[in-house]
């Protein structure tokens, strides 16, 4: 899809991307009916870029992260599509050789960081395993490099926090942990849902400057799943806005937050509160999601929809380029006939 | 009773025999080997002068303690079992039949290596008489446990005291005359008569002769282990060579489930089973086992409750008797494994009489008789135990005389309880709500009419038939024949007052391994004198 | 932790002595004592009854009986045996230790059937491995020991002919350890039938919960190998509750093991309590079942002291 292409080339200048999504759809199939909780998604990260994916609660931003690692708990299921991490398809991969792509390749940082760590294993022990398996160590050298990576994401008394269980560290602490695993995974991608959202605003500043250091440092790509605007001002590269299982727009960060162009992405930055103001956080729009079971016919927002024309309820807007490098999927964006036509429409 | 019936179990008994006997005509009597059987309840209490159990007392008796008058347990045809020398070699009775002289066996020896004398007799009466009621000081080894047990049998005979008149003579002086007294040493009820060491006594103390059994009888006694086995071994210096032990050991396991004995015996790690499940017989006959039975003291008996309005009518307690089909149930409900009761006599009682016929089963006249008593409908309770020792299938049984009662035109109810808080309950006086109540029991001693026909015995509903002085006067009749004759009288007596009644006599059989040879079928409780029983080839 | 263990134990002593003085009461109530019992024929003979009686000491009050034996047990004594002349302790000393042959076998079954069994069903849920075996799994939970014993005996002593099916060994094999394990097979695999289904099922669903935690996510983000996720990460997690399920069903294997015992012959505690209590037996009653409830107890308290300490957060609270 020429999205990608043209942003790598506005950043890189390389040709290929770290990550290539196209068309991921992934559903939950429950006993009643299918949740279709990704739809036929395209997204690509390049190495060096941090894309943030933006959208109200359930618009499926995790179910994307976690299907690229291919992590879908059931009844959760990759329908089709096509993941690409530096040109190996990895729908195409079976566990084992799935189990070699996660760390070394892409690896996910998550929301609650005290309850990813294994509540029976001192930190130490945890940090060095990880160390130990990804990058091939003795137990003494893993031990000496989980210290490194962990003073990398500036933990204060190490040997404390080595010793210590993960009940028995703060939040924030435990996120640092986290990090520096990933970090010594070196993930050429890494996939981070919400990894501050739990945390209260002064950690969650420092540990986005130690993610945006280790990030820098060793020029990974990354997805960033957040709900908060500070964040994507201060972290993203680019970012990608999901309603109801779709990208709805997409766009270099400074663009999409200055000047946004779908009705939804306008509508979220219209409800967050200005700079300066306390919270920050995406508020929810008014009206609820479509329901997964009953999905609209033609646009998925129009139920919501301000500017909704009668055109919007019949056939599903594409993802088009409304401007370079940027794109929405609203018919009454862009340079497509159709939707100059149905402006005419008087009524 | 059928003639037919008769045959039925004649011809089994003789198949068996037969069979057994073709076998051990062909072989000769080989020692060695360990014998094991598997008995249906706990040893408990082993000590030969206060054992009640006849469970128990089977194996101790005979085996480990002799008595001084031993029943003919290789004879299995005549009935009674005949009285012939155990410890004693004879006897002699006084004129007045007061003083019974017993005449030693020389050279016996106990398992201990001392010898059996005539002092040793007296030791083990004293142990267990209480020679206050007589007016004496008690011997210093005087045991208050065994004097419970065992004072019974010698308040009934009326002893007054034992004297050795020489190494190898005993004298027991009674004050009256007692005519069961001989058989009553052959006896396992309560407190059997076995002579034990007493210098074993001496030395472990009153309560600790069961942990050390000393006797002079075929087995010596190694080890019990409670609630699991007892271990005998033979006793090489045996007095008596036509009795000594074949086998090496002799085992007895105590299995209290049948089925678990019952898979013992298959897999061949027990040779007896003592009380089989009687609908098992038929498929381990198949399969090659060998049934052993023979006639008993037993009886399944009735007891009328005296306080049973309806009984007062004794047209309504002969509708009962003739309502129950006891042949029936001992053919066909009991697949043979009972005969019908006829008499309120024990069949190997020396006073029973072949031809004795109980009230007739007669469906029709029991009708009548509850029409003509206008009692038709009246609710019986018919009171049994769950299990116990002796009580066959009482639930099965108790079951099919309901349907019997129920036919001849009572309501009949049944009531079952645990086995021992059921005779706890019976001898704690009859459960007004209980009508008919049933016990197992009987002796071949005809001092088993007291049990339940002497006043003094009889526990609060059990009705006094006014046969207690008979009993007494007989008992002390000096003539035996005289003294059958009027227990007979007074069976029949028992029988035309229509207060109790005999449902069946047990055959209680026994399952034997193929390899097992020369087992008797004693006609009284101790079965299974297998001294001289051998394993085979099988 | 010293705090915890003195109030668990003062608890415990207290139910027991609870459970004692039931007992006691119990006897009362049901008709029928010793003396009525070794006396058999002549328990309706009130004069032997009586003697008898004040033999055994049960003309006293009841509550001096209790009071007496109460006493006894204070200063370590059980008591005596009046059936068979023994001191009780002796007599359940004997036993247990049989009891803990089976106990220690039946532990062996329920731990290498009902873990494997929970582990496998669990990694492979929904596969007809964990349909089938769960299916039987809940089928056998609803089969009475009882039942299930008589078909083992059936189907392994009868019929096939394989193993032997009571006591707890052979007086015809001269090997008596290879004998006694021979004999354990059908009366251990009996006893640790429901615990091995209680087992399979606590494994299996705590194992199947443990392997969606986060915290499982987040290792397989990292690339941890699979065998190390469930052998070390895993099982680390469900040690705690497997131990203390164990605990408790090695306190209901005590119980379990009475029917057991009674179909195998087998010569235990179980069977020495059952017997004691139709012989009207007090002190071998009273005896056997204090201390079947202290091991019970103890169980009960060394899997709560186990998973306590197995647990860092637990561990610290106490
Ligand atoms: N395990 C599951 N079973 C069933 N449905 C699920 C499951 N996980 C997610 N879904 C559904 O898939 C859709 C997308 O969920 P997802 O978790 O990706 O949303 P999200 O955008 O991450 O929301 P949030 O901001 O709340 O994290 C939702 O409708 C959700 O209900
Ligand atoms: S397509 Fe129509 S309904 Fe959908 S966002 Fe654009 S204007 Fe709104
Ligand atoms: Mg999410």
């Amino acid at each position: 899809m020429a999205s990608s292409v043209g942003n790598e080339e506005e950043k890189n200048g390389t040709a290929e991307p770290v990550l290539r999504v196209r068309g991921l759809t992934t559903h939950f199939e429950l006993s009643s009916h299918t949740v279709r909780a990704v739809d036929g998604i395209d997204l690509d990260v390049a190495r060096g870029q941090t894309v943030c994916l933006v959208g109200e609660s359930g618009s499926g931003k995790s179910a994307t992260g976690l299907s690229i690692l291919r992590l879908v708990p059931s009844p959760g299921r990759i329908v089709s599509g096509e993941i690409s991490l530096n040109g190996v398809n990895l729908l195409d991969l079976d566990a084992k050789e799935m189990e070699r792509v996660r760390g070394p390749e892409v690896t996910m940082v998550f929301q609650h960081p005290r309850a990813a760590l294994d509540p029976y294993f001192r930190i130490g022990d945890q940090v060095t395993e990880t160390a130990a398996i990804q990058m091939g160590l003795s137990r003494r050298q893993a031990h000496e490099t989980a210290r490194e990576h962990l003073a990398a994401v500036h933990v204060s008394q190490i040997d404390r926090i080595t010793r210590a269980y993960p009940h028995q560290l703060s939040g924030g602490e435990c996120q640092r942990v986290m990090i520096a695993m990933a970090l010594l995974c070196r993930p050429k991608l890494l996939i981070a849902d919400e990894p501050t959202s739990a945390l209260d605003a002064k950690v969650q500043s420092d540990l986005l400057d130690v993610l945006r250091e280790v990030t820098e440092e060793y020029e990974m790509a990354v997805i960033l799943i957040t709900h908060d605007i500070g964040v994507v001002e201060r972290m993203a590269d680019r970012v990608a806005v999901m309603y109801a299982g779709r990208i709805v727009e997409e766009g270099a960060a400074r663009d999409v937050l200055s000047s946004p162009q779908h009705p939804y992405t306008l509508g979220l930055m219209n409800s967050v509160p200005k700079v300066g103001q306390r919270s920050r956080r995406l508020q929810q729009l008014d009206g609820q999601p479509p329901d997964p079971a009953a999905m609209p016919p033609g646009c998925r927002f129009a139920p919501r929809c301000a500017e909704r024309v009668p055109h919007c309820s019949e056939v599903e807007p594409e993802l088009r380029p409304v401007a370079p490098g940027r794109f929405a999927r609203c018919h009454l964006r862009g340079d497509a006939p159709m939707a100059a036509e149905e402006r005419a429409v008087p009524g | 009773m059928s003639l037919l019936n008769k045959l039925g179990i004649t011809a089994i008994g003789a198949v068996a025999a037969v069979a057994l006997a073709g076998i051990a005509a062909a072989e000769e009597p080989r020692e060695g080997g360990t014998l094991i059987a598997a008995n249906e309840a706990e040893l408990g209490e082993l000590d030969p002068h206060i054992t009640c159990a006849t469970s128990s007392a089977r194996w101790v008796m005979n085996h480990i303690a002799e008595p001084l008058v031993q029943q003919d347990m290789t004879d299995e045809g005549s009935i009674p079992p005949p009285l012939i020398p155990g410890l004693a070699q004879s006897w002699d009775v006084s004129e007045d039949g007061k003083v019974y002289t017993f005449h030693l066996q020389q050279g016996v020896k106990f398992h201990d290596g001392t010898d059996f004398t005539a002092d040793d007799v007296v030791y083990n009466v004293y142990r267990q008489f209480d020679q206050t009621t007589v007016g004496r000081e008690n011997a210093p080894h005087f045991y208050e446990a065994a004097a419970a047990a065992a004072g019974w049998r010698w308040d009934i005979a009326g002893l007054d005291f034992v004297e050795a008149v020489d190494d190898h003579t005993v004298n027991f002086h009674l004050s009256h005359p007692f005519n069961p007294f001989l058989r009553m040493f052959t006896q396992t009820d309560c407190g059997p008569m076995g002579i034990i060491s007493p210098e074993s006594v001496e030395k472990y103390g009153n309560d600790g002769v069961q942990a050390n059994m000393i006797g002079t009888g075929p087995f010596k006694f190694i080890e019990r282990v409670p609630g699991d086995y007892m271990v005998l071994e033979r006793f090489d210096d045996y007095w008596k060579e036509e009795w000594r032990a074949l086998v090496d050991r002799l085992v007895i396991l105590v299995m209290p489930d049948v089925a678990a004995r019952q898979a013992a015996l298959r897999a061949g790690e027990a040779h007896i089973v003592i009380a089989p499940d009687p609908d098992s017989l038929p498929k381990l006959v198949e399969e090659g086992f060998v049934i052993s039975k023979g006639t008993m003291p037993h009886i399944w008996t009735v007891s009328f409750n005296e306080h049973e309005a309806a009984f007062a009518d004794e047209r309504v307690r002969l509708a009962v008797h003739h309502a129950i089909d006891r042949e029936g149930m001992a053919n066909q409900l009991l697949d043979g494994t009972a005969l019908p009761g006829e008499s309120w006599l024990s069949r190997t009682s020396e006073a029973f009489k072949e031809e004795d016929r109980w009230h007739a089963y007669d469906p029709a006249k029991a009708r009548a008789l509850l029409e003509e008593a206008g009692a038709l409908g009246t609710k019986i309770v018919f009171a049994t135990s769950t299990s116990g020792s002796g009580q066959m299938q009482p639930a099965k049984m108790a079951e099919w005389i309901q349907r019997n009662l129920i036919d001849a035109g009572f309501d009949a109810e049944i009531q079952l309880m645990e086995w021992n808080a059921y005779i706890a309950k019976f001898f704690e006086g009859f459960d007004p709500e209980w009508s008919l109540v049933q016990m197992s029991w009987g002796w071949t001693a005809a001092y088993w009419l007291d049990m339940f026909l002497n006043p003094g015995n009889q526990p609060d509903g059990m009705m006094d038939v006014g046969v207690g002085d008979a009993i007494t006067a007989a008992h002390q009749m000096t003539d035996p024949a005289a003294a059958n004759e009027a227990y007979h009288a007074i069976a029949e007596q028992v029988k035309a007052s229509g207060w109790f009644m005999p449902i069946v006599n047990d055959t209680a059989p026994i399952v034997l391994s193929p390899c097992v040879r020369d087992y008797p079928h004693v006609s009284d409780w101790q079965t299974g004198f297998v001294a001289r029983t051998w394993l085979g080839d099988c | 932790m010293v705090r915890f263990l003195a109030k668990r134990t003062v608890l415990a002593l207290f139910t027991l002595w609870g459970v004692t003085v039931l007992i006691f009461i119990l006897f009362q109530a049901l008709p029928g004592d010793a003396a009525i019992s070794l006396l058999g024929s002549q328990a309706g003979n009130p004069e032997a009854v009586a003697r008898m009686r004040s033999y055994l000491g049960l003309d006293r009050p009841a509550y001096i009986q209790y009071f007496v034996w109460l006493g006894d047990l204070l200063q370590g004594d059980l008591g005596q045996s009046a059936r068979f002349d023994q001191p009780v302790s002796k007599l359940i000393l004997d036993k247990a230790l049989n009891s803990i042959i089976l106990l220690v076998g039946s532990a062996v079954v329920m731990f290498s059937v009902g873990i494997p069994l929970g582990i496998v069903a669990a990694l492979r849920e929904r596969s007809l491995f964990d349909r089938i075996g769960m299916g039987v799994i809940i089928v056998l939970g609803m089969v009475p020991v009882f039942w299930f014993g008589l078909l083992l005996i059936y189907l392994f002593a009868l019929v096939l002919d394989v193993l032997p099916a009571s006591r707890m060994y052979s007086f015809h094999d001269s090997n008596r350890t290879l004998s006694i394990l021979v004999h354990l097979v059908l009366p251990a695999i009996t006893t640790a039938a429901i615990s091995i289904t209680i087992l399979a099922r606590v494994t299996r669903a705590s194992l199947l919960e443990t392997l969606e935690a986060p915290f499982m996510q987040a290792l397989i983000a990292r690339g941890i190998p699979v065998r190390r996720r469930i052998w070390r990460h895993a099982m680390r997690n469900i040690l705690p509750i497997m131990v203390n399920v164990s605990g408790l069903q090695i306190g209901w294997l005590f119980s379990g093991a009475i029917f057991t015992e009674v179909i195998f012959s087998w010569p235990g505690i179980g069977r020495l309590i059952y017997d004691a209590v139709s012989a009207r037996d007090v002190p071998v009653a009273l005896g056997g079942i204090l201390v079947v409830g202290a091991l019970f107890v103890l169980a009960n308290l060394a899997a709560d002291v186990a998973t306590a300490s197995l647990d860092p957060r637990r561990r610290e609270a106490m």
